[in-house]
């Protein structure tokens, strides 16, 4: 299906009409109170309802990462980018940024042993241990640390780090999270949080200075004995035409060697410090009080994956900034355009909600500057990711080679999920990041007249802002939560409400528009931290003991 | 977003497997041939004397995708009835069995799934049924018990009612007397081949009386092993792998050589692989807990 877009023409001579009619008029405001008032009107219900259909039409397949219809999908992106007026960003000679994807599979050897004094325990892969699908390859050798479940949740008041250093250690830790089939309040009851993610584990052990990570399924409320098989090479029957798992290539800062250890190496491996494997989930789970130690043992994980690489598309548009002084500063709004494809490859995942929609509101909002006659006097920077489905590829990718230094991004703004439930609603997350960002919001709203909750803050870290936060960048993150339609096939253009998609793509682009022209920059603070530094700076926050082992990359 | 929400509609198809795994694990396969007996542990089927009863079962489910666990569980409840049409010189017997009641429900994350099963009630099949309570073959009718569990997916349950009986050995114990029970067994599940291994050390335990029947009890604990793959109408291509334990108890009546109660706990390990664009490998794990009960005799 070949796409015939009218609405491009259309957009620039109503454009052209709107800057004739409004030059003829007598001024009747100040200017400087409608300086983005072509921008504001130009995002409209009907543009975004199209640029959703296109984007979730069956043509497209799900957009799966990586897919010729995805391919197809970045294609559309890049020439509505160009079609507005916008240019490639510094650095990049189109408007792709590209990053490796690889398929994995097991190569050999994959070795682990654990030592003690006396003793050396040999494992055996599949029985005793298997490598993490997230798992760098290589060999790391450190003494042990036992990290409870592994978690930083200072929403919760939790965390698992707190007073021990694992600095070059190999962290220990249960799979999922404390109180798990409890229904009391703390990690949300019977519903996981994202604490309980592999991925977000391994990120947690990461910023902590973590060089490996060893899973053990908790035992009071998984039956497993053994290490979960993630490799299609491992099971006993192989599927012709099996691909191996899909992942990021990792920055080497990103790289952590993992993997999963049957329940009798968990024990063992507790036992050697005297403690109880089970004994201590109980301990952790009635008192919520972390129980981190080290152990008296040295592991030697070695993993060798290979795979092969194929190279996928961040889509990114750039806007330059009108003050001298102010545009090597940006600010980046950003949503990811990638879905989960298709089913046996007959039922389609058209992802019109999630996230066509998000991506159709960055489209607007480019366009919108790109139309609005003044500019902010910071850059803008659109990016449209790939790969966040599959656990935040793009956005990961691109906080390692940012196309403007992270300590210029003044801040970020997400869109992922802004059509559906409540007609006049939207979910702002950010709010304990940045304060001032949050202000804005509420600031902005008063010209757009939507309810504004801040229920998206449970999902904060499930899409691309949490890769900008992760860098200390403020974020902000709208969303209008979850529906029944979430990854099924009934996520189609049918459903998604364009007028609502107005309402927030305009509130967005008056958000982004007092930032790109704020003279101060916005705050940044972790999660669950003090609002306030010790000095009472703004900026980009205190000294944490996550920055301590780098700061800003 | 990035959100771990795809399994709902893999519940329906390891659900099935697992549900498989339960009842064909509950069986039990003598080493020694049959013999008939006037008392022990032996099924006397006769004309004219239909058994009925009930079942319930309970599973949970976890399963592990893209390093984020999610939990079904699922119940399901079932009235039967065993009426022998013909019994042979050897002990076995031409036994209709007729689902006379049906429900079940699968929760998700994402909501919960109600099979349609209504219409299978009434629905019957003829099986050659051994004095062991094991499933010689399928005489009639099986076609009549396909149900769709999920959308796009279809399944057929009446292999797996005909092995709700306990297998027994086919000949007198004694109290405290061992014995060790090994099966391997082929169905078709979601449109997968499976292979199911059981492994089964039990024992005569004592005499007990359940609902007024004098019984004798038996207390089985053991392994089993499954294999499948195939091509299921939803998801494609798929491999299964499992390794599970299993343990429970059954009560006898010997004197009238019918089952009167089983009682059976069964924990699942296993992986699931899943080819195509979705391109997963699932590992979950499951436990299931299961009770059939002799309810009249009519």
């Amino acid at each position: 299906m070949n796409f015939h877009d009218p609405a491009p023409a259309w957009r620039v001579v109503r454009a052209t009409l709107l800057a004739v009619l409004l030059g003829a008029l007598p001024l009747q405001l100040p200017a400087q109170s409608t300086p983005w008032q072509t921008g504001f009107q130009s995002i409209t219900a009907r543009e975004l309802y199209h640029h959703v259909a296109v984007l979730a039409d069956d043509s497209m397949r799900g957009r799966n990462t990586p897919s010729p219809e995805l391919e197809k999908a970045a294609a559309y992106i890049s020439s509505q980018f160009s079609h507005d007026g916008l240019q490639p960003a510094p650095g990049l000679s189109s408007f792709y940024q590209l990053f490796p994807v690889v398929r994995t599979r097991l190569s050999s050897p994959n070795v682990v042993t654990f030592e003690l004094p006396d003793t050396v325990l040999h494992c055996r892969l599949k029985q005793d241990f298997v490598p993490l699908q997230l798992s760098a390859s290589g060999t790391v050798r450190a003494r042990v640390v036992f990290v409870g479940y592994g978690i930083s949740a200072p929403e919760f008041n939790y965390d698992d780090y707190a007073g021990i250093d694992v600095h070059g250690k190999i962290v220990l830790m249960f799979t999922h999270e404390p109180r798990e089939r409890d229904s009391t309040d703390a990690f949300l009851g019977p519903k996981a949080t994202e604490h309980s993610k592999n991925l977000i584990k391994m990120l947690t052990a990461l910023d902590h200075g973590a060089v490996g990570m060893i899973l053990v399924t908790d035992p009071l409320n998984h039956i497993a004995r053994r290490p979960p098989n993630v490799w299609p090479s491992l099971m006993r029957r192989k599927l012709p035409g099996m691909k191996t798992p899909l992942r990021l290539v990792e920055e080497k800062s990103e790289a952590l060697i993992g993997v999963h250890v049957s329940k009798r190496v968990g024990k063992w491996l507790l036992e050697s410090a005297g403690a109880d494997l089970a004994a201590l989930q109980r301990e952790i789970d009635s008192t919520l009080v972390p129980h981190s130690f080290p152990l008296p043992v040295t592991a030697e994980l070695q993993v060798m994956v290979e795979g092969d690489t194929e190279l996928v598309k961040n889509v990114v548009a750039y806007l330059p900034g009108s003050d001298p002084k102010q545009r090597d500063q940006v600010v980046i709004v950003g949503a990811h355009y990638d879905h989960i494809g298709t089913a046996n490859d007959t039922v389609i995942y058209n992802g019109a909600d999630d996230n066509a929609s998000g991506t159709s509101g960055v489209l607007e909002i480019a366009q919108a500057f790109a139309l609005n006659p003044a500019r902010p006097k910071r850059s803008l920077l659109f990016i449209c990711f790939a790969g966040e489905e599959k656990g935040l590829f793009g956005s990961r990718y691109y906080v390692h080679n940012p196309l403007f230094p992270l300590d210029s991004t003044v801040a970020m703004i997400n869109l992922d999920m802004i059509s559906r439930n409540d007609s006049n609603q939207v979910s702002v997350a950010g709010k304990n990041v940045s304060p001032e960002l949050f202000n804005l919001v509420e600031e902005a709203n008063t010209r757009v007249g939507l309810e504004v909750t801040t229920e998206a803050e449970k999902f904060f870290r499930q899409s691309d802002h949490y890769s900008f936060y992760r860098k200390r960048v403020p974020v902000l993150f709208f969303n209008t939560l979850e529906h029944p339609d979430l990854h099924k096939p009934t996520d189609d253009v049918n459903k998604i409400i364009p007028e609502k998609m107005q309402k927030i793509s305009r509130l967005a682009y008056l958000v982004v528009w007092e930032v790109g022209n704020s003279s101060e920059r916005p705050s940044f603070h972790e999660i669950g931290a003090d609002s306030k530094t010790a000095s009472g700076e703004t900026g980009q926050g205190k000294q944490t003991k996550t920055s301590e082992k780098g700061g800003m990359p | 977003m990035s959100s771990i929400r795809r399994n709902s509609r893999y519940a329906g198809i390891v659900v099935g497997l697992v549900a498989s795994a339960v009842l064909l694990s509950s069986c039990a396969h003598i080493k020694k041939p049959a013999r008939r007996a006037e008392v022990g542990l032996v099924y006397k089927w006769e004309v004219g004397k239909p058994l009925r009863y009930e079942m319930k079962s309970h599973t949970e489910q976890n399963m592990e995708m893209m390093g984020q666990g999610i939990t079904n569980k699922s119940d399901s409840y079932i009235q039967f009835t065993l009426e022998p049409k013909k019994v042979n010189p050897d002990g076995s017997a031409e036994v209709v069995f007729r689902l006379d009641s049906i429900s079940a429900q699968i929760q998700s994350p994402m909501g919960n799934m109600n099979p349609d099963l209504k219409s299978l009630t009434g629905k019957e099949a003829v099986f050659l049924l051994s004095s062991t309570g094991k499933v010689l073959r399928t005489i009639s009718g099986a076609e009549n018990f396909e149900y769709q569990i999920a959308q796009g997916m279809k399944t057929n349950m009446s292999q797996n009612f005909s092995r709700v009986l306990a297998r027994v050995p086919g000949r007198p114990v004694q109290i405290g007397e061992k014995w060790v029970i090994r099966d391997t067994t082929t169905t078709t599940q979601s449109g997968l081949d499976i292979q199911v291994v059981v492994s089964r050390n039990e024992q005569a335990v004592a005499k007990e009386v359940v609902a007024k029947i004098p019984c004798l009890k038996v207390h089985g604990e053991g392994e089993m092993s499954m294999d499948g793959s195939g091509q299921n109408p939803m998801a494609g291509q798929m491999s299964f792998e499992g390794d599970g334990r299993l343990t429970g108890d059954y009560w006898f009546d010997t004197a009238h050589g019918r089952l009167v109660k089983n009682q059976a706990k069964f924990e699942l390990e296993a992986t699931v692989a899943i080819a195509g664009q979705q391109n997963m490998t699932m590992p979950m794990e499951s436990v299931t807990t299961l009770t059939a009960t002799l309810l009249t005799e009519k």
